[in-house]
């Protein structure tokens, strides 16, 4: 079995590899136009010139590229519109961008990815980012996009979101996208800087940063920041609406902090960066059979982050970038369980989960123009997961499980210009991940710009996600969970085809239609012989979607969009549509100044259908409103912001995981935010 | 469901043949691609990647010659115009492709570098980012003498600098400091003015902007 597994991979290698050769056999001359050449540029008008789009994307393909040319459907969000929309964190970024949705258990938010987002899943089919560092950690592989997430958002330079398989360069957890979080530096945000926030259900967020540029070569950015949130007064759960509990109010539990710390020097190619965060969150839900309404019950996530990127171009033009990190995850959980036997006094006894995670990764990048029309990378990563330890216990210890782990990658990339407007970027990459686990995973992209405006992009690829420690070994004695030593890693596959097409000055659209299948899932259940919660590779989807979209910009500030997204998730063994997968997503995003490029007022709505929910039922669908006034140096160097979330104060809720009682969780009603920084 | 997934499990277990195999693939790879990043390039110059935005630029360069008449013109000289780039050169080999390219019969020389000694026999003087800090001293060199400065360093047209590339959303604009240009004898055409995002006076005013599509007379 496994050597005709191995076969089938090598033959899809050696395809690539065949391509990749050929790219190098073919004359050079033949194919000296590449989109490289400047002599096409020189016979525009200045006018054209200025017309040319020259945004651009680094994670697509590990290297600097225009958006048109990379080999996937991507998008990128400024600090600009971070500000301009009043986006308070990762999580409502990405909420209001096509294929992308996002679920809140009052706890943690989950990202959906093209009609995929699985109850019980801790957002680990995505890759997540700061500035290339991949911080998925070494226990759940999480990548944290609410509050957890270990940067204040003010200060992101730029966010890449890259849909689709990138396992090719990336590895596990490249499943369905990747997200690059990409901050900014002392050179960019100089000066010492201040700002406050504070809003309605207690939210207050304070930061202060520094950054500065000396020299030519030395740039540093520090930066502190805490925020504190009291969240919703009294939230009502009907499930627990039994007398004994409060009549299912959950009162004052909902709090949320989180403290945060950057720091940032580059001295020249090298660059250092340090980043610590803390956050604790109440949790009003009493998942796992918690006592309820008890304020005892919190999580803490915590993130010690330490990165160090060296980027040098070596000689006969060939970059190389080596980047080695250290990290640490800590996630600690607090549930209150009452002890007592029926009918006698209640006995609370908090009941903890310890999940510790370190890791050191080392990556070696190494880009070369073979020609003008040919540019071929490749690379290597080593990871060491040193420590992955899980601990429950109270008066007795449950489980106590200490392990660590290794896994490596290796490989390669090929831009090749077939013609000035046919580009092939061919990719494949080779993960050792452990215990003679190993996968090949490629990705293929066929580029056609038969002009300036247009781009038509044809994509295979796969992508797998291997099963995480607490996936894997996770139990507490037969409490409410076992583990599952015998978990396989994810496959998917997905078909995608990218249609971009520029329709005058102003106005781009957009076209993207897919279909993936994903093979081996890992699903949180409950096994009936013994109603214990495990997982299982008992999983299998697919899903087809279309993403259409319209992007305006103009020179007056005016900047908009307007996208709907279309996705059928259904699980293949029933034909039924998934779980929390909303069938239509739409958006509609407007921003414009009021006064000359002083003051913005940007709203945005964002409607999602109606959610299936575990036991079958449906939550119904949601039109989100949120609306923002941005004053842009209004008094000499102070930024004000007014925000108002949920204008129309929709009542709507979320599916929630099996650990819950209730069926769904209840979402904020109208919120605002009052914001201002002042740069001295 | 458990017994299909643990039938799985008991034949993954890697076998030494199997593993031979996977490091036998893995070295040849490596050795093959390494191989390739080592040996000599095919052209003898550079190829080091140059994002579209400096291709761009570049070209945007060399059609602004078009609306930019030197004092030396009058004298239709026929030396060469110039160009000069000032420290870190962003636009890699791309900026050489003007040497090919001649200008109302005149030809073009491209000169790159951080120890230019003589900047004022630059026609154009593009300033790259890396000599943010140093703006302070390279500008008075060239004050009042016919040298077009260009940069992309923010603010740098009030800065005492000329012609300013700024990106606005996905592309790239310019601003213009009249006064400037005037100061240093240059003539531009009120095309290049036209299409500009701004164009100020010798203080800093505004006196034209794409944005309001306002005039201001002086």
């Amino acid at each position: 079995m496994s050597l005709s597994l191995f076969r089938k991979k090598r033959s899809e290698a050696v395809f690539f590899l065949a391509l990749i050769l050929i790219s190098f056999l073919s004359p050079g001359t033949a194919l000296s136009e590449g989109s490289g050449d400047i002599r096409q540029y020189m016979e525009m008008s200045i006018e054209e010139l200025m017309q040319i789009d020259v945004e651009s994307v680094y994670t697509a393909s590990r290297y600097i590229q225009n958006v048109s040319e990379a080999p996937s459907s991507v998008t990128v969000v400024t600090a600009e519109e971070i500000k301009r929309y009043g986006y308070r964190n990762l999580a409502e970024v990405l909420q209001s961008v096509k294929g992308m949705y996002v679920s809140y258990d009052r706890n943690y938010h989950y990202l959906g990815i093209r009609g995929f987002s699985r109850p019980g899943d801790y957002n680990s089919r995505v890759l997540l980012m700061i500035d290339g560092h991949r911080i998925n950690d070494g226990v759940f592989n999480t990548s944290p996009i609410g509050t957890e997430f270990p940067v204040n958002i003010d200060l992101i330079r730029k966010i890449e979101i890259i849909r689709g398989p990138s396992s090719s360069l990336y590895g596990t957890n490249a499943f369905f996208g990747v997200i690059n979080v990409i901050t900014s530096d002392g050179a960019e945000k100089e000066g010492l800087q201040a700002s406050g926030e504070i809003g309605s259900n207690g939210y207050n967020q304070e930061r202060l940063s520094y950054g500065g540029q000396y020299g030519g070569n030395l740039a540093l950015l520090f930066s502190g920041s805490y925020y504190s949130g009291d969240g919703r007064d009294k939230l009502y759960f009907s499930e627990f609406d039994r007398g004994v509990t409060n009549g299912g109010l959950a009162d004052d539990i909902d709090h949320d902090w989180a403290k945060r710390l950057f720091f940032k020097v580059r001295y020249g190619e090298l660059a250092l960066q340090a980043i610590y965060s803390y956050r604790k969150k109440n949790v009003p839900t009493a998942t796992f059979g918690t006592v309820f309404n008890n304020p005892n019950y919190n999580t803490v996530d915590e993130y010690y982050l330490f990165g160090l990127k060296y980027r040098h171009r070596l000689s006969r033009g060939t970059d190389l970038s080596l980047r080695i990190n250290f990290n640490i995850y800590n996630n600690y959980a607090d549930y209150p369980y009452d002890y007592s036997d029926k009918g006698d006094l209640t006995d609370i006894v908090i009941n903890r989960d310890i999940a510790e995670s370190e890791w050191i990764g080392a990556e070696l990048d190494l880009t070369r123009e073979i020609n003008e029309t040919n540019k071929l990378s490749m690379g290597g990563e080593f990871r060491d997961d040193i420590r992955q330890y899980q601990k429950n216990y109270d008066f007795k210890t449950y489980f106590d499980d200490s392990r660590s782990s290794s896994s490596w990658a290796f490989y390669l990339q090929d831009e090749i210009f077939l013609r000035r407007d046919i580009l092939i970027n061919a990719g494949v990459r080779y993960d050792d991940y452990g215990k003679g686990n190993d996968t090949i995973n490629p990705r293929i992209a066929l580029i056609w710009s038969p002009t300036e405006t247009t781009s038509l992009k044809l994509v295979y690829g796969t992508a797998f996600r291997k099963p995480n420690v607490y996936e894997m070994y996770y139990a507490d004695e037969e409490m409410t969970q076992k583990g599952n030593p015998d978990l396989q890693a994810e496959k998917i596959g997905t078909y995608e085809m990218v249609f971009e097409q520029k329709l005058n000055d102003n106005l781009r659209g957009h076209v993207s239609l897919y279909h993936y299948r994903v093979k081996n899932l890992i699903v949180l259940e409950t096994d009936p012989s013994d109603g214990l919660l495990v997982y299982r590779n008992s999983g299998e989807a697919k899903a087809k979607g279309l993403e259409l979209e319209l992007d305006y910009r103009n020179d007056q500030g005016v900047s908009g969009r307007i996208f709907y997204t279309y996705q059928d998730a259904t699980d293949v063994q029933t034909g039924e549509r998934l779980t929390n997968s909303p069938l239509h997503v739409g958006g509609l995003l407007l921003s414009s100044p009021l006064l000359k490029k002083r003051l913005f007022l940007s709203t945005e709505l964002i409607y999602t259908s109606r959610r299936k929910t575990l036991s079958g039922n449906w939550t119904g669908d949601s039109t989100l409103v949120n609306m923002t006034v941005y004053g842009k140096g209004l008094l000499k160097n102070l930024d004000i912001s007014f925000s108002v979330y949920n204008l129309l104060n929709q009542r709507y809720s979320h599916p929630a995981s099996s650990e819950h009682l209730q069926d769904s969780i209840v979402q904020d009603g109208r919120s605002f935010r009052l914001k201002a920084t002042y740069t001295f | 469901m458990i017994e299909r997934i643990s039938g799985h499990e008991e034949n993954t277990g890697p076998g030494l043949a199997n593993l031979a195999k996977r490091s036998f693939f893995s070295v040849f790879l490596a050795t093959l691609f390494l191989s390739i990043f080592i040996s000599p390039s095919a052209h003898g110059r550079d190829k080091e990647y140059v994002p579209k935005e400096y291709i761009v630029k570049a070209a945007m360069i060399y059609k602004m010659l078009g609306f930019i008449t030197w004092p030396d013109a009058e004298g239709t000289s026929k030396n060469p115009i110039n160009i000069c780039v000032y420290g870190k050169n962003p636009f890699g080999r791309y900026i050489y492709a003007l040497e090919a390219e001649r200008f109302d019969s005149r030809g073009i020389n491209v000169r790159t570098g951080s120890r230019l000694e003589d900047l004022s026999d630059c026609h154009v003087l593009f300033i790259s980012s890396s000599e943010k800090d140093r703006l302070g001293n390279l500008l008075p060199q060239v004050e009042g003498k016919p040298v077009l400065t260009i940069s992309d360093i923010k603010d740098f047209s009030l800065s005492g600098g000329m012609i300013e590339f700024i990106k606005t959303d996905r592309r790239i604009a310019f601003i213009i400091n009249y006064g400037k240009v005037l100061d240093a004898g240059i003539r531009i055409s009120s095309r290049l003015l036209k299409i500009s995002i701004k164009v100020y006076d010798r203080d800093g005013r505004v006196i034209w902007s794409q944005n309001g599509k306002k005039k201001r007379s002086n």
